[in-house]
């Protein structure tokens, strides 16, 4: 492992707003995927 | 959350794999248990990848933690039958194990990528992003 590796600040502001888009993205991936891609899970709640 | 966990670390990952999964989990199919799986795995892939490559500890995360903790709340909480559990568990090997890791790995594969990222979570693979700009 080689020194001077500059990591980010945990709570900096890039930081903050990448996990928010993040979660964003996934909300709304994970929000449209069931009508596209119906599961088990969503037959059980069907039927 | 793979992403997020593998870049901004275990807490970061926990909070992604909620927020991911909630419309889904709690609104549509109604299980309590299935945010709190997706928290978990988030943040266990980024202890995983301390030592290991992004994508083995992707796959370990699954096996190690994500296989059980669906069986077992699947099977006390849920309730469900073992015809159904098994099949969701098929469906997870596919879609958990290797589909959603290997779009993870190959987007942190894109030449350059790690200079965008805010990475503040020490591993071996934000290690290798941060010095080869990607893994």
């Amino acid at each position: 492992m080689s020194e001077g590796v500059q990591f980010e600040e945990p709570t900096s502001v890039r930081t903050l707003l990448f996990v928010a888009a993040m979660a964003a993205l996934g909300f709304v991936l994970g929000s449209i995927a069931i009508p596209v891609y119906p599961n088990v899970q969503y037959n059980l709640v069907l039927y | 959350m793979l992403i997020t966990a593998a870049v901004a670390g275990p807490i970061y990952g926990f909070i992604v794999g909620f927020v991911a999964i909630m419309y889904t989990g709690l609104v549509i199919w109604g299980e309590v248990t299935v945010p709190l799986g997706f928290r978990i795995q988030g943040a266990a892939i980024a202890y995983l990848s301390k030592k290991l490559p992004f994508p083995v500890a992707g796959f370990l995360t699954w096996v190690l933690v994500g296989f059980p903790y669906w069986v077992t709340t699947e099977y006390y909480i849920s309730g469900y039958p073992w015809e159904l559990i098994w099949a969701i568990q098929i469906k997870g090997f596919f879609n958990d194990a290797i589909l959603s890791l290997l779009v993870a790995y190959a987007l942190l594969k894109i030449p350059g990528i790690g200079k965008y990222l805010p990475i503040s979570w020490d591993s071996k693979a934000s290690r290798v992003l941060l010095e080869k700009g990607n893994l």
